[in-house]
């Protein structure tokens, strides 16, 4: 199976990095790659425009240089430069000897996922939150996940050890909220806290969250859970603001849930998946009516594995 | 777990924290059944827990962290709030009332104490992350009385738990009772004076003992051993005329009795505190529940609430919160 950096979705389209290269996959299922040699150590998931509709870019880091991708005139995907990595996603491990600061490479690779959110109305608390760790898994593994507040003297604001899926990390952050699967759970909390509560969902027991979303404001979460029983996908919804201000139902079972009919846009010429073992939710767009999802599995004597789009409808709910 | 009573609320900390709110009605419940309005579960920087005892606070613990700084940057102080959520902020120093602070000093490697505000010989005010003597770091306790920061108490392990005892003006000292938990610490404050309680072993047997704290030193008040089949688990100070019939500070012990039929029982007794009167038995007894599933841990975990209404217990696999009152 490919490996998933993250995706980035902007507007009609999504952009998925692996580390063979980069797709851009269109709503309607078109798809365009270019492909990259050499796995980014630094992986950045920006915010481009604010305004009117907020469009999402990846950066990736080689070294020093941050390369982001482009659609050409001739409609081509092409990688082009974008500057340096930005300090704050350099690797923080420093060395402190007769008062000298010395930055250590560390003996095993260390991968750095970056979440950058440009505060709009909210100026204070973290904006940067950096994900640290040394491989990439499908599975939740041993991660550090840092709170920074750009600006500051010392921008750490929180160092949290988790274990988290390291590929296309399920973390999303909105308006000073900030939500993440960890371990099997859900947590959320304000950013400027520095701490995340876990959100009671009264989900089956072999269920496990694999994709989240929040929207916009930050007040709605989406989550996407998947059998581990080979039962299928349910995406959820339901609305953060009695948790963020501590009032939290009282019983699980009160909490109002929408759930979405998925209505999957495959690719032309793929083998059609098994729904309930061998697909993977992978990210929830913010607007919360679309999501990226990969298929992998055994066709014949050979493996399928390509990405396709999932349009989520609440009409229903 | 570290047990910490923040003013309305319950801590338990260990990986997480776990946040119990006792505003609510809350009587007798098993940690595990709890749903999210009466306990919640938090994710925070890892760290080392300073529980602050303030002088106007009703008693109720002020939580920080020392974060020990894992994502590979350096240690920070942390000041840990409640409102609607639990929030984790750094902060650059704990202050108080006399304009005693503590810091977190790089270049020393660990805190440091300003007494009155004022930087004293190396040695005397500085509480090392690690300490070739006495063991690395575990908790601090700073406790303040009506003239400002009277003491500070670092916990320290390595194969034993030992106490390092900070007062202005001496060399930092190795408190008298060994292998005390955070948890066995507790403090009471009466109009003139600051109480403290230790649970913790000394000459090899476990004893809760009484002191009193004042800025110059500690004075020893009593003691009570622990006698087979009871396990003290926890223990309190209680300044006279705090509690009806007792006329001069006494000292609270909770004793834990595991019985034949698997359930436990925990029991409060009340001793005087007076001077020379070691050796009379508790002038008040009381079961405080009987028949709980469970085993009782070589070392367990308990502390009673700042305003001795309720009992928090860590069994080997359960949370307990049980009324006193």
């Amino acid at each position: 199976m490919k490996t998933v950096l993250d995706i980035a979705f902007r507007g009609e389209h999504a952009l998925i990095a692996t580390t063979e290269g980069v797709t851009q996959i269109s709503r309607n299922g078109k798809t365009r790659h270019t492909s990259i040699t050499g796995t980014p150590d630094v992986v950045i998931r920006d915010i481009e425009s604010m305004k009117p509709s907020r469009a999402e870019m990846l950066l990736l880091g080689f070294g020093d240089t941050c390369y982001k991708p482009k659609v050409a005139r001739d409609g081509s995907l092409l990688l082009v430069e974008a500057g340096k990595v930005p300090a704050s996603a350099r690797l923080p491990l420093r060395l402190k000897v007769y008062n000298a600061s010395v930055a250590i490479a560390p003996l095993q690779p260390v991968f750095t996922h970056v979440l950058r959110i440009p505060s709009s109305d909210k100026p204070d608390g973290p904006n940067v939150f950096c994900l640290l760790f040394d491989r990439f898994a499908k599975k939740p593994t041993g991660a550090y996940l840092l709170f920074l507040e750009e600006g500051l003297k010392d921008p750490l604001r929180a160092d949290l050890s988790v274990r988290i899926r390291t590929e296309c990390p399920p973390i999303d952050v909105q308006d000073g909220i900030i939500a993440a699967v960890i371990g099997s759970s859900i947590w959320i909390g304000w950013a400027k806290n520095g701490a995340l509560l876990r959100l009671n969902v009264p989900t089956m027991e072999h269920e496990v969250p694999e994709a989240i979303a929040l929207d916009w404001r930050g007040e709605t979460l989406i989550c996407a859970l998947r059998s581990r029983h080979g039962k299928g996908i349910r995406v959820l919804r339901t609305d953060l603001r009695p948790w963020l201000s501590g009032t939290p139902p009282r019983d699980p079972r009160e909490i109002e849930f929408g759930e979405a009919v998925m209505e999957p846009c495959l690719p032309e010429n793929v083998p059609a998946p098994d729904f309930k073992s061998d697909v993977m939710p992978l990210r929830i767009a913010p607007s919360g009516d679309w999501m990226v999802a990969q298929a992998s599995g055994l066709q014949g004597e050979g493996f399928y594995d390509y990405f396709f789009v999932v349009n989520l409808n609440w009409d229903r709910s | 777990m570290n047990i910490f009573f923040p003013p309305n609320r319950c801590v338990m900390k260990g990986d997480m924290f776990y946040v119990l709110n006792l505003s609510n009605d809350v009587s007798t419940m098993d940690v595990s059944t709890m749903d999210a309005s009466t306990m919640a579960m938090y994710l925070a920087s890892s760290g080392i827990p300073i529980r602050v005892h303030r002088w106007d606070s009703s008693g109720a613990d002020d939580l920080w962290l020392l974060s020990d700084g894992s994502g590979g940057a350096w240690a920070s102080l942390h000041h840990i709030h409640f409102a609607d959520l639990m929030s984790v902020t750094p902060e650059p120093e704990i202050s108080f009332r006399d304009e005693s602070k503590i810091v977190i000093r790089p270049k020393l490697g660990g805190l440091q104490i300003l007494w009155e505000g004022r930087r004293m010989r190396r040695g005397w005010n500085v509480i090392p992350l690690s300490d070739p003597r006495a063991g690395g770091l575990d908790g601090v306790i700073a406790v303040e009385g009506e003239e400002g920061l009277q003491a500070v108490l670092a916990f320290r392990v390595w194969r034993k738990r030992k106490i390092v005892l900070y007062k202005p003006w001496i060399d930092p000292q190795e408190f008298l009772l060994s292998e005390v938990p955070m948890n066995g610490v507790e403090i009471a404050y009466s109009e003139d004076m600051t109480l403290m309680s230790v649970v913790g072993q000394f000459e090899g047997s476990n004893k809760a003992a009484l002191f009193i704290l004042s800025k110059d030193r500690v004075s020893y008040l009593r003691h009570v051993d622990e006698k087979s089949p009871d396990h003290i688990c926890a223990a309190f100070p209680i300044p006279a005329g705090a509690w009806d019939g007792l006329q001069v500070n006494g000292l609270g012990v909770i004793l834990a009795r595991a019985r034949e039929d698997m359930t436990l029982s925990f029991t409060l007794q009340v001793f005087e505190g007076t001077f020379g009167k070691s050796s009379r038995g508790p002038v008040l007894e009381k079961t405080i529940v009987e028949g709980v599933r469970g085993t009782v841990p070589p070392r367990p975990n308990a502390r009673v609430s700042p305003d001795r209404r309720f009992l928090a217990v860590e069994l080997s696999h359960s949370l307990h919160i049980f009324s006193l009152a």
